[in-house]
């Protein structure tokens, strides 16, 4: 007995840095993007250090079916398309980061006019993989040539802590056929303001994680790319739970200490702090369903579009749901995964049972 | 409903029951009367509608000076009573103006805890308390003292340890202003004082504690001198910060403000130091702190379930505190989180910044 806890115990702690690390992971990605969109928004925004470069920085960019972590349109007229990678594994596993790549590159974006717009494709990469990452890419460009791809900057990047704050330490290297910014890119004339000279001559470049880069991660939690439901919960449910408890619900809460709020994943999306941001239903979805599994929400009997009575209450409060989540979330995982090998070998028992003895 | 209009001041009405406490007091007929100030932001009946369901009971009567508050309140069932028991009790609301008033209560400790302090604690974010950082509280004492020759002694000071995050109190009879320095060597802030005020011939005038919530204990003399000279002007000082906290989320990132807490050392270098920082505003009720990045630099989330309002948290350098609006309106969580904050973590300086600097990377 005494075993079979330990074991429970030691898969659920594997289960939560499982968790854990995804959340991080997808956090990380929104920083690098957010740290990104705020450089360019101070150099070239329209209350930036030179205003009216840059048009638009889209953090949900939709190219038909493909979803490229931004795009930052320019005057000039001028486009990157950027795409975050945390890792690049080389061989077959890489394969379809690449084929994603590829058709970033393959995009072929127009003016109003018709006329083409000149495109980059930049691709941040952990330094860990930027070197698989550049090579991969190069041996399926030159296996599949096609007339007119655009050019694919690979950057490694990773996260600097320096005396005089953090940064995110970016790194160019010139192999494996590598790109450079297409001239002229930001602005028309060439000068201080060149991609090149920024970014990819000073060998490492940085940029700061300030206070407008975190303050853009709050403003936009999310990235391109599904979040691991701890991270949409903590992030997208929670704080549209907050936003739409009403005055009596509130006061409930804190003359009992608990309140029960019925809400769909169309209102959960209608809260006023998630307006502007563009969160598939299906996030949210999984989310509550999450919430479910955890003893946080269950759903109303019969409803469709299924309706969750989700409870607030004081104590659960005051936990960090990055630290709490994760924990109740992998103990519930691994309980369910017992319980499937436990009901497959009885039935495999079963069946055995079935077989006559002698024959 | 503003938090920055006129200077507050003493109606008649409230001073007259103040004046036959003072008279109780001397008379020995009540042993301490306490005062509780309370910042509104909603009228004082709808407070009371709002919060009279914490009682089991409770009948408010609306007279001159304001409400009396008679209460009853049930105990759950504990190691001591296993069977519960009931707590009765009256008090009483003074309106000072439209949005102050003090919470006046002549009961024993157990009374007041489950009734005055009870509705006290219980009324945000329809009401809030003041809160003053420990240099302002020891120049509000000694405002007084000067103001009536009198020179002020303190016999039990209280004061809140920022390293153990307990209180320890040190009941040496000593100088307010050495009380404080004392305190502020041992990385303390003084957080309760109780003083006796003497006058040129030595002759007792005034007995009464103050602490950063504005709040005081008198114990003998004259209950309209504490509400005039310490509770009024501690509303007053605590009252200078509100307009720092007036911001709110700006749809131009290029406007947004924020709210810094500067401490004079770094106090934030450490991941620990920062998960203490999350813990101290995690005492408030109804806060859901969120850590979103931790080491080297802090990111949290800060929901305020009670408000609807919501911020961020921000550690970027370890001798600063930036607390950033995510909701529409955020003063009310910017001013909790603020207090709470100071009163567990140490006092700072708190001033408003512009988030985007231009060109500042």
């Amino acid at each position: 007995m005494a075993k079979k806890r330990s074991q429970y115990e030691s898969l659920v702690r594997k289960k939560t840095k499982e968790l854990c690390a995804a959340y991080d992971n997808y956090e990380a990605a929104v920083l690098l993007i957010s740290s990104v969109e705020a450089w360019f928004e101070h150099n070239w925004g329209p209350k930036g250090r030179i205003p009216g470069l840059m048009t638009d920085f889209d953090r949900f960019p939709r190219i038909g079916s493909l979803t490229p972590d931004f795009v930052a349109k320019f005057a000039t007229p001028y486009i990157i398309c950027g795409e975050h990678k945390k890792t690049f594994p080389a061989g077959r596993a890489g394969q379809d980061n690449v084929k994603q790549i590829l058709a970033y590159s393959d995009w072929k974006p127009k003016h109003t006019d018709g006329r083409g717009v000149p495109l980059d494709v930049l691709v941040l990469v952990n330094t860990h993989s930027d070197d698989k990452a550049a090579k991969a890419i190069d041996q399926a460009r030159r296996k599949a040539a096609a007339p007119g791809r655009a050019p694919i900057i690979i950057m490694g990047f990773y996260a600097d802590a320096r005396a005089n704050g953090d940064w995110f330490s970016l790194k160019w290297r010139n192999a494996h056929g590598n790109c450079r910014f297409s001239v002229p890119n930001v602005a028309k004339q060439r000068g201080a303001q060149d991609l090149n000279s920024l970014l990819i001559d000073p060998d490492p470049s940085a940029i700061r994680i300030d206070y407008s880069a975190v303050n853009a991660t709050d403003r936009n939690p999310l990235i391109n790319d599904e979040p691991p439901v701890v991270y949409t919960i903590a992030r997208v449910v929670f704080p549209a739970l907050n936003d739409l408890l009403t005055e009596s619900d509130r006061d409930q809460l804190s003359i009992d200490g608990e309140v029960r709020k019925v809400l769909s994943r169309s209102q959960i999306l209608s809260a006023p702090v998630l307006a502007g941001l563009s969160i598939p239903e299906r996030y949210v979805q999984n989310a509550l369903q999450a919430m479910e599994k955890v003893g946080l929400a269950h759903r109303v009997n019969g409803s469709q579009p299924p309706v969750y009575e989700i409870t607030v209450n004081l104590k659960n409060l005051k936990r960090d749901l990055r630290d709490w989540l994760p924990e109740k979330h992998a103990r519930r995982l691994v309980r369910l995964m017992q319980a499937r090998r436990t009901s497959r070998k009885k039935r495999r028992g079963e069946s055995k049972g079935q077989l006559p003895l002698f024959e | 409903m503003s938090q920055t209009s006129d200077p507050p001041t003493l109606p008649m009405s409230a001073a007259r029951l103040l004046r036959r406490a003072s008279r109780d007091l001397a008379a020995g007929r009540l042993r301490l009367v306490r005062l509780y100030p309370l910042l509104l932001r909603v009228p004082l009946p709808e407070l009371l509608r709002r919060r009279c369901a914490i009682y089991s009971v409770c009948d408010h009567a609306q007279l001159d000076y304001g409400y009396t508050v008679a209460y009853e309140k049930r105990l759950r069932p504990s190691k001591q009573n296993p069977g519960g028991r009931t707590v009765v009790g009256q008090f009483d609301l003074l309106a000072i103006g439209q949005n102050l008033c003090i919470v006046m209560s002549a009961l024993d400790s157990e009374q007041d805890k489950h009734g005055p302090r009870l509705l006290v604690s219980r009324a945000y974010p329809h009401a809030r308390r003041p809160f003053l950082n420990s240099g302002a509280l020891c120049d509000v004492a000694l405002k007084a003292a000067q103001d009536n020759a009198w020179t002020a002694t303190c016999v039990d000071a209280i004061g809140y340890d920022r390293r153990t995050h307990k209180f320890r109190r040190d009941m040496k009879r000593q100088g307010l202003e050495y009380a404080l320095s004392e305190m502020a060597e041992q990385a303390r802030d003084l957080h309760r004082a109780l003083m006796v005020f003497r006058d040129r011939s030595n002759r007792q005038r005034l007995r009464a504690s103050l602490d950063r919530y504005g709040a005081a204990r008198i114990y003998a003399g004259s209950a309209i001198t504490v509400a005039d000279e310490f509770v009024l002007p501690a509303v007053r000082q605590a009252q200078q910060n509100s307009l720092v906290f007036s911001i709110r989320r700006e749809s131009q990132v290029a406007e947004q403000r924020m709210v810094q807490l500067r401490f004079r050392q770094r106090v934030l270098e450490s991941p620990s130091q920062m998960r203490s920082l999350c813990h101290a505003v995690r005492k408030g009720d109804g806060l859901n702190v969120s850590t979103v990045h931790l080491n080297p630099y802090l990111q949290a989330q800060v929901l305020d379930f009670l408000s609807g309002e919501a911020i961020q948290l921000v550690v970027l350098d370890p001798q600063t505190v930036s607390l950033i609006p995510r909701s529409g309106e955020s003063d009310k969580v910017l001013e909790r989180v603020a207090a709470t904050i100071s009163r567990h973590f140490g006092e700072s300086e708190i001033t408003q910044e512009k988030v985007y600097t231009s060109g500042g990377q």
